[in-house]
């Protein structure tokens, strides 16, 4: 083997593309051949770092949009096409404003009473933090009303945008974090499901919260929301959730995949 | 999951059941998210390509065929969406960013290396190849492609990418080594 052609063949050395026979050849040609042996360090040395690079998490939202386009191509409507960079304020809009009248009317009354009581404070001197921290409980509760009336609606791309405006309130109240956890265990839609698993990670931390995720492994029925929900309490490193994910891998009539990702989810626990 | 389940997958969202699309979404979305990652170094034009792939996947379904490899396929798809989106990108008289701007000139060399990670020295590194070599690159280490796929993904002939993987990886070497002032 001449020192060109062996050089050529070092990317399928690596790979370990090559015929055992012309492993061989190489090898020999490579101990005792200093130039080729030396190129052949450096390159490997390369390709082994590139392999060590570690893998990146994308933001959670990206399932939600995924299940978004989903549910839209299902429908029958057409999925738009999300426009990168200068349009993408629009759909970010569109997302949080609601489709129903009095909603909308609710939202503008709201930010009227803001702006007249902004407006009557400065001109009578300093808001006081209480009246701040008043206005600011208003908008709140506001946006959990608009939040829990979304998630009641019969449509199910409604829900899931009401699923997604719940990640919008700081610290909801019970009951909103309950029509949630009641979303997630039982909307007729995987799609309204999936986007209430994304939603809840946000409130993980939340009292009960935790414990309530862990008992939805074994309602659930759909892999997807099993895949998603495994993801979940591994990426909260809940290791209360060790025994659900046991269970889930001794039911017989579990899906292979999911019950792949539950050991998966086991050893990343443990 | 095995290449048939996928390929299963694919034949039955061609076949109208689109949810079986979700199963491969979370499979392969972060491999796609990080194969475009390391080539935009960019999290949200990752993420709009990722979201691109999985549409035109929808929107393509009726092509898929009975007897293609479903990673060969969804890469494909990868491959065009990303020359897509650098088209319009430029035709919006964006630029596409300096790979230059990405070494911090201001800093000394030196010291800046020893703050340094060795990802992030490969990940400077890699920056600075070629879009071309970059893919076939990731495509072989990180997707364990052969030179055949790769080929059929990038629209090449099979020697073309042979021989470009090898540029590839000298390329990356040298980069690399000119980073870590070893050469």
């Amino acid at each position: 083997m001449t020192c060109e052609k062996l050089k050529k063949l070092i990317p399928d050395y690596l790979m370990g593309s090559l015929e055992p026979e012309t492993v061989k050849q190489f090898e020999e040609h490579v101990f005792r051949c200093s130039g080729c042996g030396q190129e052949l360090e450096q390159l490997r040395s390369v390709w082994e770092k590139l392999g060590e690079l570690p893998q990146e998490e994308p933001e959670p939202s990206i399932r939600s949009r995924f299940y978004a386009m989903l549910e839209q191509a299902k429908t029958g409507t057409k999925a738009k096409k999300k426009v990168p960079l200068t349009e993408r304020l629009e759909p970010w809009v569109m997302s949080w404003w609601p489709h129903r009248p009095v909603i909308q009317v609710g939202f503008a009354v709201v930010a009227l009473i803001f702006g007249l009581l902004i407006g009557t404070r400065i001109q009578s001197g300093i808001i006081r933090n209480g009246e701040m921290a008043m206005l600011r409980q208003e908008i709140r509760g506001m946006r959990q009303m608009v939040s829990m009336s979304l998630l009641k609606e019969t449509s199910s791309s409604e829900r899931i945008r009401g699923v997604g405006f719940s990640t919008r309130v700081d610290q909801p109240s019970e009951p909103l974090l309950t029509a949630l956890l009641n979303t997630l265990n039982s909307d007729p839609n995987v799609n309204v499901r999936l986007a209430a698993v994304d939603a809840l990670i946000v409130f993980s931390n939340r009292p009960g919260v935790r414990d309530e995720l862990i008992r939805s492994l074994s309602r659930q029925t759909s892999p997807l929301v099993q895949i998603s929900l495994i993801d979940l309490l591994v990426q909260i490193q809940e290791k209360k959730s060790l025994d659900a994910l046991k269970n889930l891998i001794q039911d017989q009539k579990i899906n292979p995949v999911v019950k792949q990702r539950a050991e998966k989810g086991i050893e990343e626990l443990i | 999951m095995n290449q048939s389940t996928d390929h299963q997958l694919m034949l039955a969202v061609r076949e109208g059941d689109l949810d079986k699309l979700g199963l491969l979404f979370e499979q392969y979305h972060k491999h796609l998210y990080n194969f475009f990652l390391r080539q935009t170094r960019n999290p949200q034009e990752s993420e709009d390509l990722v979201q691109d792939v999985f549409f035109r996947m929808l929107k393509y379904r009726h092509t898929y065929r009975a007897e293609g490899k479903f990673t060969t396929w969804m890469f494909s798809i990868a491959h065009n969406a990303k020359i897509d989106f650098y088209r319009k990108k430029k035709r919006r008289g964006d630029e596409m960013e300096e790979i230059e701007t990405l070494v911090d000139e201001d800093r000394n060399p030196e010291e800046a290396l020893e703050q340094e990670s060795e990802a992030s020295i490969i990940k400077k590194a890699l920056t600075k190849l070629s879009d071309d070599k970059r893919e076939v690159l990731l495509l072989s280490r990180f997707q364990d492609m052969r030179y055949e796929e790769i080929a059929k993904i990038m629209g090449c002939k099979v020697g073309t990418i042979k021989a470009r993987v090898h540029r590839a990886l000298k390329d990356l070497a040298q980069n690399y080594f000119e980073l870590t002032g070893t050469v």
